[in-house]
C-alpha cells in the first residue's frame, strides 16, 4: 500500500491551497466545473483538481466535486480510501460543493429518499432515466460487473447474474444522477481521472451528450490531460476511439514533421527507456533496466533465456502478453469481444504452428483482475506442446523477455510501443493511444489477425525483416512524445513519483508560498488545450515553426 | 545457434561503446560489464546478484584460437545479506538465524555448469566471506567472439541433505567481486570450495560438512580425500583436539579403543542432477577417499561418519587430486 500524507500535513497544506487558489482562480456562481475525487490515490484528485483549477482562470466557474467508494470498490479494487481526505482537499481547492456520490446512489438503490441537494440540484428524489444508448449503458455495466467479479467474462452461474443485476442497478442510479447534474446545472467541463467502469464512465456519456468537454487527466509524469471534445465524438465508438485518431493525426501533422530536429531527443527517451523509468511501460516498469545494446548480447542472453524457459532459441518466439483480463472491457476498437477471447484464439492457434515458439506471458497484477484462475486454464490445455510455454511475466527478467521475442502480440498494451522502439515488430488487435502513428500492425477483424500473423510468422522464418527503420524511428519519436511533448512538468502537481506522503504536500505548499504562479506551465498549457480544442496538453506550442519550436523545446544543438 | 532477428535496432545514439578487458587483465567494478542480467552492476564489485539466474558478460581482448583461464571471486557480505532479507521480504531480525547458512552458487558457461563455490558468513571472516571459481574457456565457448558469458546460478534438484541445510534464494546478494582472465596455459587442478579459504593441499569444512568438487582442465576422474576433525569431548588443553586429529590420522588407536570409522560421501552431480551416495575406503592414516566420475563434477558432496567418533566432530578436512 503506498504510504499516505500524515493528517498534520494534510491539514497544513490544505491552508496553503486553499489561500492560493482563491487568488488564482475565477468563481461564476452560474458555471460549475465537475470534478471527480473517486479515486483512493490522492494523486489523481490533485490533478483532477488542478486541471480544474487551471481552467477556472479563463472560465470563471465554481467547482463541484463528487467523490465516495461504494463497498464493492473497497473489496475488489482499492485498498484504501478515505473520504474524509479527498474532501478536505477538494474544500481546500475551492470546491463550492463536494459530496459523496456513492451515498447517494447507494440511498437511491435502496429505494431510500434521503434529501440531497448539490448545488442546487436535489438527487435525493425521482430522477428520470438517463438519455445514455441502451447499447453503451450494457457495455459499461457489463464490464464493471466483470471487473467486479474478476473475471473475463460473465457467464450463465447464479453469481455472474447476481452480479451483473446488482451492477445494472447501481449503474441506473449513477446514469440518472449524472444526467441530473448535467440536465439542471451550466457545466464548462467534467475532469476525471477515468473514463471508464459504471462510476466514471456514466459521468463522462452524460457530460459529452450534454456538450461538455471531458479533461481526462492521467496517473503519470507530470502532468498528462487528454481532451474529449464533444463535437469529435462519433455515435456508437468508444471516447477512447477518438482519441486514438487524434493522437495520430497530432503526431502525423505536428511531430513527425519535425522528427530532425526531434532526432536527439527521441533517441534519449530511447535510451532512457530501457530504465523502464515511468509509463508508458505499464509493463513490468520497475526493475533493472534492459541491458542489451547489439545482436551478440542479445545471442547470449537468448540462449540463456531459451534455456530457463525450455525454448529452442534457433526457432523465432512469439511473445503473447495476457491483458489484464478484467481490465476495462471494450474500452476502445477490438477485434474480439474481450481480452480473453483473444488470447485463448492465440493460444489455440498457436498450437499447429509447430515451426515457431510461442510464449505466453501472464500480466504481473492479473491477481488484482482475475479471480477465476483464467491464465492457469488456458495454460491447462497446451501441457502438451513443448513449443507452446505459459509463464508470469515476473518469471523472467525483461533483458530475456527482449532476447527471446521476435514478435510481441497484444490487444492494447504498452509492449506494442516498448518492443517496436528496439525493433521487435508487434501486432495489436485492439487500438490504443499509439496504434495509429505507423509502428506496430492494428488487425480490426478476426480474419484479419490471424491473416497477419501468419504472414508476420512467414516473415520471421524467412529472415525478412518485418519493421522498417522509419517505423522504428517513429516508435522512438512517439516515446519522446508521450513523455515529453505531451507531459507538462509542474509545480503544482509535482511528478507522480514523488509519491503522495508529506514529501507531495510539502513540496506542493513550498510552491503555492514561494512561486508566483503566471506561466506556470500547468497553467499555460491547459489554456492553450481548451482554447484550441487540443487533443491532449503540449508542453510546448506546436504550431510554431521549426526554429521557434527548437527555442521552445531548448533542444541540444549548436547555437 | 540462435535465431537473429532482422529489423533488431537495440542500440541508441546515446550508447557507449562496450568497454574491453586486456587479456591477461582484471576487473573488480561493473563498468566493465558489456552484458549483465538478474545482477546489479558495481561500483566496488563487478556485480551482485539477485534472486534468479545472473548472467555476465564481459568484451575480451585476447586471440581467438587460444583458450581462457577465468577466475571469478564471489562473496557475502553485510550487503549480501541485506540483499537476501530483503528478497526474502524478511524484516526485523526474522533472518539472523538463517543468514549464516551455507550458499553454493554455480558457475556456468552456455549453460553448462563448469564449476562452483560454497559461500558462508563464519565468524572471524571480517566484512567478507570470499571464494574463487576458476574455469577454462575453450574458443568454441565465445559463439559471439570476444564476448565472455557466465551465468551464477543456484544449484537445482537439490536433495533433501543439501536443501534443508543451504541458505533459501542463496544467490540473491551474492557479489562478484573480480573477473580475472589469462590465457590458460598451465593445466587446471581440481579443486574444492568449502566455505573456508581455500588451500592446495588440505582445505577445512566448516560444521555444515560441504563442499564443491571442481574439474581439472584436463579431465578425468578425481580422487577426494577427506578426514575428520575432531574435538574430545572433556575439557583438555586446547593442543589435544589435534592431537587427537593426528593419531587418527596416523590410524593410532586413542584410548579406550574405538569402533572403526567408516565414513560415506553423499554426491549430488551440479552437472546433471543426480544424487548418489559412494562408501569411502578408509586408508591407515585416517583419511577416506572416494572416486568421482569426472563426468558428475563440479560437485556438491556431504561426507558422513558412519560410526561413533572418538569425540565430538567439528568438521571435515579435505583434498582432491586428479586419477591419472
Amino acid at each position: 500500500m503506498p504510504s499516505q500524507p500524515s493528517q498534520s500535513a494534510l491539514r497544513s497544506f490544505s491552508n496553503v491551497a486553499s489561500t492560493f487558489w482563491e487568488k488564482n482562480t475565477l468563481g461564476s456562481p452560474r458555471r460549475v466545473i465537475l470534478v471527480e475525487a473517486m479515486a483512493q490515490d490522492l494523486r489523481y484528485t490533485l490533478r483532477n483538481l488542478t486541471v480544474a483549477n487551471a481552467l477556472r482562470r479563463i472560465e470563471p466557474a465554481e467547482l463541484v466535486v463528487y467523490s465516495g467508494a461504494d463497498e464493492e470498490w473497497n473489496q475488489v479494487v482499492w485498498a484504501y480510501f478515505s473520504l474524509e481526505d479527498q474532501l478536505r482537499l477538494a474544500n481546500a481547492y475551492g470546491a463550492r460543493d463536494a459530496f459523496d456520490i456513492h451515498a447517494v446512489v447507494d440511498d437511491r438503490v435502496a429505494g431510500r429518499t434521503t434529501p440531497v441537494t448539490v448545488a442546487g440540484v436535489e438527487l435525493g428524489g425521482e430522477l428520470p432515466e438517463s438519455g445514455i444508448s441502451p447499447d453503451r449503458f450494457e457495455q459499461i455495466v457489463y464490464a464493471t460487473a466483470c471487473r467486479m467479479a474478476k473475471v473475463a467474462r460473465l457467464d450463465d452461474t447464479e453469481e455472474h447474474r447476481a452480479k451483473r443485476l446488482q451492477v445494472e442497478a447501481r449503474s441506473r442510479e449513477f446514469a440518472r444522477v449524472y444526467e441530473a447534474l448535467f440536465e439542471n446545472l451550466d457545466v464548462v467541463a467534467l475532469v476525471s481521472s477515468h473514463v471508464d467502469y459504471n462510476n466514471f464512465g456514466l459521468a463522462v456519456e452524460s457530460a459529452l451528450r450534454h456538450d461538455v468537454p471531458v479533461l481526462f487527466a492521467q496517473p503519470t509524469g507530470g502532468l498528462k490531460v487528454y481532451g474529449l471534445w464533444p463535437d469529435q465524438q462519433q455515435p456508437g465508438r468508444p471516447v477512447r476511439a477518438v482519441l486514438t485518431e487524434e493522437v495520430a493525426a497530432f503526431f502525423e501533422s505536428h511531430v513527425w514533421r519535425h522528427r530532425d530536429l526531434l532526432r536527439r531527443s527521441a533517441e534519449l527517451s530511447a535510451w532512457r527507456a530501457r530504465s523502464a523509468l515511468g509509463r508508458p511501460a505499464w509493463w513490468r516498469w520497475q526493475g533493472p533496466r534492459v541491458q542489451l545494446h547489439g545482436a551478440e548480447e542479445r545471442a547470449e542472453m537468448r540462449r540463456h533465456a531459451a534455456r530457463i524457459t525450455g525454448l529452442d532459441a534457433a526457432k523465432p518466439t512469439v511473445s503473447v502478453f495476457n491483458h489484464a483480463v478484467s481490465d476495462a472491457l471494450g474500452t476502445n476498437m477490438e477485434a474480439f469481444p474481450d481480452l480473453g477471447a483473444w488470447f485463448e484464439a492465440t493460444a489455440e492457434h498457436a498450437r499447429g504452428r509447430r515451426d515457431v515458439n510461442w510464449l505466453f506471458l501472464d500480466h504481473p497484477r492479473q491477481y488484482l483482475y482475475d479471480g477465476s484462475g483464467f491464465f492457469d486454464r488456458v495454460a491447462e490445455r497446451y501441457v502438451d506442446e513443448p513449443h507452446m510455454r505459459f509463464m508470469a511475466s515476473l518469471d523472467l527478467t525483461k533483458n530475456m523477455l527482449v532476447a527471446l521475442s521476435d514478435l510481441v502480440l497484444t490487444v492494447r498494451g504498452s509492449v506494442a510501443n516498448e518492443y517496436p522502439v528496439l525493433g521487435i515488430p508487434a501486432i495489436q488487435t485492439g487500438w490504443s493511444e499509439w496504434s495509429h502513428c505507423g509502428f506496430t500492425t492494428v488487425c480490426d477483424t478476426v480474419d484479419d489477425y490471424f491473416s497477419e500473423l501468419d504472414a508476420h510468422l512467414k516473415g520471421l522464418l524467412a529472415g525478412d525483416a518485418l519493421m522498417t527503420p522509419e517505423q522504428v524511428d517513429r516508435a522512438r519519436l512517439w516515446t519522446w512524445f508521450y513523455r515529453a511533448a505531451t507531459d507538462v512538468p509542474s509545480g503544482l502537481v509535482q511528478q507522480w513519483q514523488v509519491g503522495q506522503d508529506d514529501t507531495l504536500f510539502d513540496l506542493l505548499s513550498t510552491n503555492m508560498l514561494h512561486v508566483e504562479s503566471d506561466a506556470d506551465p500547468a497553467f499555460a498549457a491547459v489554456r492553450r488545450l481548451w482554447r484550441r480544442r487540443d487533443p491532449f496538453l503540449t508542453r510546448v506550442d506546436w504550431t510554431l515553426d521549426a526554429e521557434r519550436l527548437a527555442d521552445s523545446l531548448a533542444v541540444v544543438s549548436p547555437s | 545457434m540462435t535465431y537473429h532477428l532482422e529489423s533488431l535496432h537495440l542500440g541508441t545514439d546515446f550508447d557507449q561503446p562496450p568497454a574491453v578487458l586486456p587479456v591477461p587483465g582484471a576487473t573488480r567494478n561493473g563498468d566493465a560489464l558489456a552484458l549483465l542480467d538478474g545482477a546489479g552492476r558495481g561500483g566496488r564489485f563487478v556485480a551482485r546478484a539477485a534472486v534468479g539466474p545472473a548472467l555476465v558478460g564481459l568484451r575480451v581482448d585476447a586471440p581467438r584460437d587460444v583458450p581462457l583461464r577465468v577466475a571469478l571471486t564471489l562473496g557475502v557480505d553485510d550487503a549480501a545479506i541485506g540483499a537476501w532479507a530483503r528478497a526474502r521480504a524478511l524484516e526485523g531480525d526474522d533472518h539472523l538465524r538463517e543468514e549464516r547458512r551455507p550458499r553454493v552458487v554455480v558457475v556456468g558457461v552456455n549453460g553448462v555448469p563448469r564449476a562452483g563455490v560454497v559461500l558462508q558468513r563464519l565468524a572471524g571472516d571480517g566484512s567478507s566471506s570470499k571464494q574463487r571459481a576458476v574455469l577454462v574457456l575453450e574458443p568454441g565457448d565465445l559463439p559471439n567472439g570476444d564476448l565472455l558469458t557466465v551465468s551464477l546460478e543456484q544449484p537445482g534438484g537439490l536433495p533433501g541433505w543439501a536443501a534443508e541445510d543451504l541458505l533459501e534464494d542463496g544467490l540473491a546478494g551474492v557479489s562478484l567481486d573480480r573477473v580475472k582472465v589469462d590465457v590458460h596455459e598451465e593445466p587446471l587442478r581440481p579443486s574444492l570450495s568449502t566455505g573456508r579459504a581455500q588451500q592446495p593441499q588440505q582445505t577445512p569444512f566448516p560444521a555444515s560438512g560441504m563442499a564443491v568438487v571442481n574439474p581439472a582442465s584436463l579431465g578425468g576422474d578425481l580422487r577426494l580425500r577427506v578426514w575428520p576433525r575432531l574435538r574430545q569431548e572433556q575439557a583438555r588443553p586446547r593442543s589435544l583436539p589435534f592431537r587427537a586429529v593426528s593419531r587418527l590420522r596416523r590410524g593410532t588407536p586413542s584410548a579406550p579403543a574405538a569402533p572403526e570409522p567408516a565414513v560415506e560421501v553423499d554426491v549430488h552431480s551440479l552437472v546433471d542432477g543426480s544424487t548418489t551416495t559412494l562408501p569411502a575406503d578408509r586408508h591407515g592414516d585416517g583419511t577416506f577417499t572416494v572416486r568421482l566420475a569426472a563426468a558428475s563434477v563440479p560437485a556438491l558432496v556431504r561426507p558422513r561418519l558412519l560410526t561413533e567418533p572418538d569425540g565430538v566432530l567439528t568438521g571435515w578436512s579435505a583434498r582432491v587430486r586428479r586419477l591419472t
